[in-house]
């Protein structure tokens, strides 16, 4: 996804990739890093939160073996997958919206809904279509709006890696095909790799 | 939002607003940057259409690759895995 959009932006429209990230001359690493410790705590703290107020919701499915084997394979891969995913959704889409109108909650609402669409095929989903979708498409307005509001994609990149690194290293819905995590919980969970 | 919109244009993408007292470059806005590249309907339909054959068409090779490999690894006369069945490898064989 990232060679997709590298190649439409640099050898078709033939401009910098940097511009799907920032309007200035150099990404802006605090900023990514601040979302990104944001994110993380507040998937965190809204985890626990749950965890106390419902006993049993989560359970300990602990392989340490097979997490520290995964652990620089999920590293690399979900931050490629994340990054690759804001620079298409919220990068190459916002801005080719940008040419057409500039109202917000267009922007937000089409990117929203084609980010929604695209997380369909995901193994979660079977467990409830309606509210796993709008969980999705609520999290692509998030980032979207956070993206217009910042005038820049940084602070979406970072939350964006910290929610799905949450998810595959932390605390993960107990489906079949997803990979272990430290705590799982039953697939009707609210987090969702996005 | 809207109202600090500068526009960029090819051969100034980082406008000076002329307004600023202390003459600090203005930053375009996010969702016009699209404006420093070329834009043509053409140019847009083509980098759709890489965009969906990376996406479609190398994705769906690549996970039918993958999805073979497994296959392969589980129905092969000569597995890894210890616990395969015979009839599994003789359905291979068919």
């Amino acid at each position: 996804m990232l060679a997709e959009v590298a190649v439409a932006v640099r050898f078709i429209h033939q401009r910098p990739l940097r511009t799907l990230i920032t309007p200035s001359r150099r990404i802006d690493w605090r900023r990514i890093a601040c979302a990104f410790a944001l994110m993380v705590t507040l998937a965190a703290a809204s985890s626990a939160l749950e965890a106390a107020l419902y006993p049993g919701t989560y359970h300990l499915t602990s392989q340490p073996r097979q997490w520290l084997t995964m652990l620089p394979v999920i590293l690399i891969l979900t931050t490629l997958q994340t990054s690759a995913e804001e620079l298409l959704f919220r990068g190459y889409l916002l801005q080719a919206l940008g040419l057409r109108t500039r109202r917000t909650w267009l922007l937000v609402g089409i990117s929203a809904l084609v980010f929604g669409a695209m997380h369909m095929a995901n193994t979660e989903v079977g467990a409830g279509p309606a509210l796993i979708f709008t969980y999705y498409v609520g999290f692509g307005a998030f980032l979207a709006l956070i993206t217009l509001r910042d005038n820049r994609l940084e602070l979406a990149i970072g939350a964006h890696a910290a929610n799905n690194l949450f998810v595959a290293l932390v605390v993960n819905a107990t489906t079949p095909r997803c990979l272990p995590a430290p705590s799982g919980k039953p697939p009707t969970s609210t987090h969702c790799s996005a | 939002m809207s109202e600090h919109i500068s526009m960029p244009t090819d051969n100034d993408p980082y406008p000076t607003d002329p307004h600023n007292a202390k003459n600090e470059t203005q930053l375009p806005e996010y969702t016009q940057l699209a404006r420093l590249g070329r834009t043509s309907w053409q140019r847009q339909v083509a980098a759709i259409a890489t965009i969906l054959f990376f996406w479609l068409v190398l994705g769906a090779a690549a996970a039918l690759a993958v999805m073979g490999s497994r296959r392969e690894a589980t129905t092969s006369p000569h597995p890894r895995r210890p616990h395969t069945s015979r009839s599994t490898s003789a359905r291979w064989r068919c």
